[in-house]
């Protein structure tokens, strides 16, 4: 038999179709997949690379090569939507600096208003360039992820996630109108990255996480939104929010999407009933294991997580920056060693 | 669509969880609220409408207790209870960051009525100082935990977020705090900590370091010197008290979960 490309076991797997193992990738979660190795090795540094899509390209296919991540994945942050609407960002100096958000802009429902050319706004244009430049240069091999956010999310950047969560309770309309400002947002993003050529488009929604709100709250102001975007989205889809999320896994796999990205608190075994045909990625420890510990704790985790049921064996909530690539070549191989499905 | 004509719609509407799950009791009914609300009025009521989150009964209640009651006694009789019944709710799971935060408001909104009849700003037990890692721009846990301290009593000098390892070691330096607090989400940020833990030691400051935040772990904090791990805010007061009976760092660090009457995994929340 002719083995898979990692993109074919990738899109096979998220269909539901047989493969013949697991693939070790990060197409999901809030940090990215380029470490600090990885740009000292291709000489090409952050901050410069998130807003150079030929530099952006660079890095994620080197995350490929370096570590044989069966992936690329591209933005490296996930303040591009806000951004796009006039939130101030600050990109921090250093190669280990995460672009986020520092002043927010909308403070009522009156005051939103969605450009008209949102795809040509702050920094989308690059990411959308960068995914053309990936699928010409590995779209045939590799399969390409790319990062838009959770309503829930963005609209608490647009308003300030303290203020925001302060309107859960005292100003649920405020959240609905800014939830759903941020929806259609997001499904237009979304769309034209599947049409710059990205095969996989994860929803990152980490505000929406039971560390922040209750269930109740998820299921009442996050999850139809998040309905809402995944009903919109013709293309593969998965979809990612990290922290203690357990208690709202069902309900994430209830949302339409093929997949479902949890980090190291949940636990896969108990969550494999509750989820159906949705598969799981996740779920090494990102904060831990992978940014500290010896290859041999990343190597123990990754057998688990198999013997536990992932569908593809990520980090939790993506690479952080100081992450050794030892650590990240080192649960690419065990996933090769311990992944193979008889 | 025609929908057909049911007499008995009990079989519908039936909520079948109600035995499993018990009906669904109103906040002040929790074993959480009652075993921290005061028994006497006005005080009971003050302390709900904390727990409440509702800043206008907050206010109107503490105007009306100032008529006949001391700005000090509404303050530590009443709000402060209400702050620890919502920390136990929290602790719980009952209560998630939304419900801590609005009431939070209207306790810092009753306190600031209560120092306005004072004439003065209460007087403290002691001096904590606290900050986010720089490059860190998420706050909300340094807020919490500055407001969980100060409902409870203490002198908090806020630097923010995202505040330069320099401006920590200054405002130590000048204000001489009991405790140091800094908090991180990011693990690109937290390598501030053992950087601010070294100067300090250097200059000869010996105080505890408390770090937390989603990046952490108990672990790491304990990396490096003068670092104890905080794995939930509203375990400060109960830290800053026994910070201020003198208890150091190490001592924390083997003793947390004692301190704060309740397990730590020592994971970040």
């Amino acid at each position: 038999m002719v083995e898979l490309t990692p993109k074919e076991r990738a899109f096979k797997i998220l269909k539901g179709e047989k493969v013949d193992r697991i693939p070790a990738t990060s197409l999901a979660g809030c940090g990215g997949t380029v470490n600090v190795e990885m740009q000292e090795a291709t000489g090409i540094f952050w901050p410069e690379a998130h807003k150079d899509p030929e530099k952006m390209a660079k890095l994620a296919i080197a995350s490929y090569e370096l570590t044989g991540l069966e992936c690329v994945r591209v933005p490296f942050d996930f303040v591009e939507e806000p951004e796009a609407l006039g939130c101030k960002i600050k990109f921090g100096e250093k190669v280990d600096s995460v672009p986020a958000v520092v002043e927010h802009v909308f403070s009522s429902p009156e005051e939103l208003k969605k450009p008209e050319n949102i795809l040509e706004l702050g920094r989308i244009p690059v990411v959308l360039k960068a995914i053309e430049i990936l699928k010409e240069r590995v779209g045939d091999f590799l399969p390409i992820s790319s990062l838009a956010l959770g309503p829930f999310t963005l609209a608490a950047m647009l308003a300030g996630e303290a203020r925001f969560l302060t309107w859960v309770l005292k100003k649920p309309d405020y959240v609905r109108a800014f939830v759903d400002f941020s929806t259609d947002v997001i499904i237009e993003y979304a769309k034209a990255q599947y049409k710059a050529g990205s095969h996989i488009v994860q929803i990152g929604d980490p505000t929406a996480s039971p560390d922040l709100i209750s269930p109740d709250a998820f299921r009442q102001f996050a999850k139809p939104a998040l309905i809402e975007v995944a009903d919109n989205l013709d293309g593969l889809k998965l979809l990612h929010i990290c922290g203690k999320a357990e208690s709202i896994v069902p309900d994430m796999a209830d949302c339409g999407y093929h997949g479902i990205s949890v980090e190291e608190s949940v636990n896969i075994s108990r969550i494999k009933t509750l989820v159906g045909n949705v598969k799981i990625l996740g779920n090494i420890n990102s904060k831990r294991t992978l940014l500290f510990g010896k290859p041999e704790e990343v190597e123990a985790e990754v057998k688990l997580a198999i013997a536990s049921g992932v569908d593809f064996v990520e980090p939790g909530c993506g690479f952080a920056p100081r992450t050794p690539t030892r650590n990240i070549k080192a649960m690419v191989e065990a996933t090769k060693k311990f992944g193979v499905k008889t | 669509m025609v929908l057909p004509k049911i007499k008995n719609t009990d079989f519908i509407f039936r909520r079948y969880n109600v035995e499993l799950e018990g009906p669904a009791i109103p906040v002040e009914e929790t074993p959480e609220v009652k075993g921290a609300l005061p028994k006497e009025e006005p005080y009971k009521s003050l302390a709900l409408a904390v727990v409440k989150g509702d800043t206008d009964i907050v206010l109107s209640k503490v105007k009306d207790a100032l008529k006949t009651i001391k700005p000090l006694d509404i303050i530590e009789k009443g709000l402060a209870k209400g702050m620890d019944a919502v920390g136990a709710l929290y602790a719980s799971g009952t209560y998630f960051l939304p419900n801590v935060m609005v009431a939070a408001d209207a306790m810092m909104a009753g306190i600031a009525e209560c120092e306005k009849a004072l004439g003065k700003a209460t007087e403290k037990k002691g001096k904590v100082v606290c900050h986010v890692a720089e490059g860190d721009p998420h706050d909300i846990g340094k807020n919490l935990v500055v407001m969980f301290l100060r409902a409870a009593g203490y002198d908090v000098i806020d630097l923010g977020r995202d505040v330069p390892i320099e401006t920590v070691v200054d405002a130590v330096k000048k204000e001489k705090p009991m405790w140091l607090t800094g908090t991180a989400l990011m693990t690109t940020t937290m390598s501030a900590f053992p950087k601010i833990s070294e100067k300090l030691k250097s200059m000869g400051i010996d105080i505890p370091f408390g770090c937390g935040g989603g990046a952490l772990s108990k672990e790491w904090v304990e990396s490096f010197d003068l670092g104890f791990f905080g794995a939930k805010a509203h375990h400060a007061p109960k830290l800053a008290d026994a910070i201020l009976k003198g208890m150091g760092w190490k001592d924390l660090r083997v003793k947390y979960n004692e301190v704060v009457g309740e397990y730590s995994t020592g994971k970040g929340w």
